[in-house]
């Protein structure tokens, strides 16, 4: 187990559980991000601090403050 | 007349589709949150009335943000009798998240897969007819750039306001409330695995390459960079003659317009010839030509899709000074026009992240001001006119607007500390698959949507502005006009900061539209009552010198020209985005402030050094 900030590019992972607060976690669930759903980093910007994700097949930009209250495993 | 709404994911489309319905021309571009409002427009199919509107993009009835509070209300108070889903070919899983949502709140549902000629380009493959039996809701395949798939929508957009149906979707009416939102999602999933075939990873891959290189550590920033200086220096290399051809040709109409409109009494013919015709015509002939190079550019790297790889690539950077990336959109909007930036602010979700993006959106230099700032630049920085030396006067507008930049980034840590405490919010942001672009609608679309607006703006705010302003100079006491009388009080003030009396006052008379100032400005200087004749920027430059101006001045105007108060209709769009007096009042100050300590910092600096 490990969280959405720290995981590896391009290798898909699942959701386990999001802590994050109601509000945001709401957010996740609009885009489709939600205990289950397959996630995998695609890009990191180069001032570090935000990194871009894909999820059911599009691709969001989120911050690793956010992302790492994402637990996350990785699929086998 | 029947009432139909388009709803879909951001950035999928649904504007162009309005467009075409309704032959309508408003902005599209290929980023989340381009539409921020409610466009509302008619057409007239087989004997009725259809009214139609596109509400702003949503990934979720889930609402949170302004645009889908809009979006759900309209939807949910089910005053529309039928509501269009426009989906996305491409990334059709996400889409159908949204379909399911509306499907459960109302059943009349079409749902149109847009960019089907992207998916086909990219090898993917999609069962419409599968689709449309899995969702239980007719679907169409679309293609809004080639206008494909736009007559079956109205047919069957007919059809389904004639048979309305009542019972609602036995796909999502058994699932609890509680479980919903995770049970859609899987639904969605479930059914793009089954119409969904991926044949050929190629483009995919190679989008991911492009993007690779657009955000590396290395290429990310100084590929931005090099955009920017590439568009300018083709403005300013492109601008220059077709400039000087239209002056040339719209002041020879001058003598025949005043011989033709002999029959008004001397004053009127006088007013409307050289204050009305002549501004008008100084302001198309300085603004037009780099409008027409700079829109259509502006609008390819808007359209391909490269704005938010910018937002990503800047975002910590904005995280830093507590603001949201976002606003890196919202800046890059303001570059065309300031008060579109202030309303294109809507984006950004929290309230104080937004203020920011306001208040600072006027450092970025507008439309109105960059020509101005090409004219200054190519006076005092240009030696000869060789194409190196464009290649430096470009360089030198992309130090400017790199100080704009350095300067709101400051600007929001200062308030985030001060006035508007907080840390950065959350924020999601898409960065959508690139598109092609077709280059001919695009630009015939540039001309018309921006360019031809800006420019009918800024004349119609100038021919009440130019009448003040002839009436000021043309009525003196005791032998000096009022003009002349405001130039000396402001005298004092102005070269305190670098600047004069006279240029203050062309900044001040020059509020309802910046690319009045310098026509201003020349007339004050050559005490003439009408504005002078813009034939090369030598004899501008001429004048200028005449006037005591040096090195010194020339920079410190540029920066007065980056940093002073909003223009007329920015600050009535502040007005209306914050819905208040106090925060319209600050945004006008805030600039003019920053202004003032930049240019006494500048002269301060030239102070020392001589």
């Amino acid at each position: 187990m490990t969280y959405l900030d720290k995981i590896d590019m391009n290798k898909t992972y699942k959701v386990l559980n999001i802590s994050s607060k109601d509000l945001i976690k709401r957010r996740f669930m609009d885009i489709g991000l939600v205990r289950g759903s397959k996630i995998k980093k695609v890009l990191e910007s180069p001032f570090k601090g935000i990194c871009a994700y894909n999820i059911m097949g599009t691709n969001f930009a989120i911050r690793n403050k956010e992302a790492s209250k994402i637990e996350v495993e990785e699929d086998v | 007349m029947y009432k139909v709404t388009l709803a879909g994911n951001p950035n999928v489309g649904k504007s162009t589709i309005f467009n075409i319905l309704t032959n309508d021309h408003q902005h599209t571009g290929n980023w989340a949150g381009k539409t921020v409002d409610n466009a509302c427009g008619k057409y007239y199919y087989n004997n009725n009335y259809y009214k139609i509107y596109d509400i702003p993009g949503t990934y979720s009835l889930i609402t949170m943000s302004p645009e889908e509070k809009i979006a759900k209300e309209f939807i949910v108070k089910n005053e529309s009798d039928v509501t269009v889903v426009i989906c996305n070919a491409i990334n059709l899983e996400m889409s159908l998240n949204l379909v399911l949502q509306i499907l459960s709140i109302t059943p009349n549902v079409i749902v149109v897969v847009n960019l089907i000629d992207e998916a086909r380009r990219r090898k993917i493959k999609i069962d419409l007819e599968k689709l449309s039996n899995l969702l239980m809701t007719p679907v169409i395949g679309c293609s809004a750039l080639n206008k494909e798939g736009i007559e079956e929508l109205k047919e069957k957009i007919e059809y389904q306001v004639m048979n309305k149906v009542v019972n609602k979707n036995k796909l999502i009416s058994d699932i609890k409330e509680d479980t919903r939102a995770n049970k859609l999602i899987e639904i969605s999933n479930y059914i793009a695995s089954n119409v969904v075939e991926i044949k050929d990873y190629k483009h995919l891959q190679k989008e991911r390459k492009i993007d690779k290189i657009l955000t590396n550590k290395i290429t990310g920033i100084p590929i931005m960079l090099l955009l920017l200086f590439i568009i300018f220096w083709l403005t300013i290399v492109g601008s220059n003659y077709p400039s000087e051809f239209l002056s040339s040709f719209l002041f020879k109409l001058e003598e025949p317009l005043t011989q033709l409109l002999s029959f008004l009494p001397d004053f009127i013919n006088s007013l409307l010839v050289h204050g009305v015709y002549k501004t008008t015509s100084w302001i198309i002939s300085v603004m037009l030509p780099p409008m027409l190079i700079f829109f259509p550019l502006f609008t390819i790297l808007e359209d391909i899709g490269f704005l938010p790889r910018i937002a990503f690539n800047l975002d910590p950077v904005f995280s830093k000074c507590s603001s949201c990336g976002k606003q890196s959109l919202t800046m890059c909007m303001g570059i065309g026009c300031n008060a579109v930036g202030v309303t294109g602010c809507r984006i950004i979700e929290t309230k104080r992240e937004r203020l920011l993006a306001i208040l600072t959106n006027c450092f970025m230099p507008c439309n109105g001001r960059y020509p101005l700032m090409i004219a200054i630049i190519s006076m005092f920085f240009l030696k000869s006119n060789s194409n190196l030396s464009s290649l430096f006067c470009a360089s030198i507008l992309v130090l400017f607007i790199l100080l704009a930049i350095l300067m709101t980034f400051l600007v929001n840590k200062i308030l985030s500390k001060t006035l508007l405490k907080g840390s950065s919010q959350f924020f999601i942001l898409e960065l959508p698959n690139y598109r092609r672009i077709k280059i001919i609608p695009l630009i015939v679309r540039s001309i018309f949507e921006r360019t031809l607006s800006v420019l009918l703006k800024s004349i119609l705010i100038a021919i009440p502005f130019s009448i003040i302003i002839y009436i000021f100079t043309n009525i003196s006491i005791n032998g000096l006009s009022i003009v002349e009388y405001l130039r000396l009080y402001l005298d004092p003030l102005g070269k305190l900061i670098g600047l004069d009396g006279a240029i203050l006052l062309a900044f001040i008379l020059g509020q309802p539209a910046n690319e009045i100032v310098l026509p201003i400005l020349l007339m004050i200087y050559l005490n003439t009552s009408v504005l002078t004749n813009y034939d090369n920027l030598i004899s501008l430059k001429n004048i200028l010198l005449s006037n005591c101006w040096s090195i010194k001045t020339s920079i410190c105007f540029l920066i007065f020209t980056l940093f002073h108060f909003p223009c007329s209709t920015t600050l009535l769009c502040i007005k209306k985005e914050t819905n208040s007096n106090a925060w319209t009042l600050f945004s006008y100050f805030l600039p003019l402030i920053v202004g003032i300590i930049l240019c006494l910092i500048v002269n301060f600096f030239f102070y020392l050094f001589s």
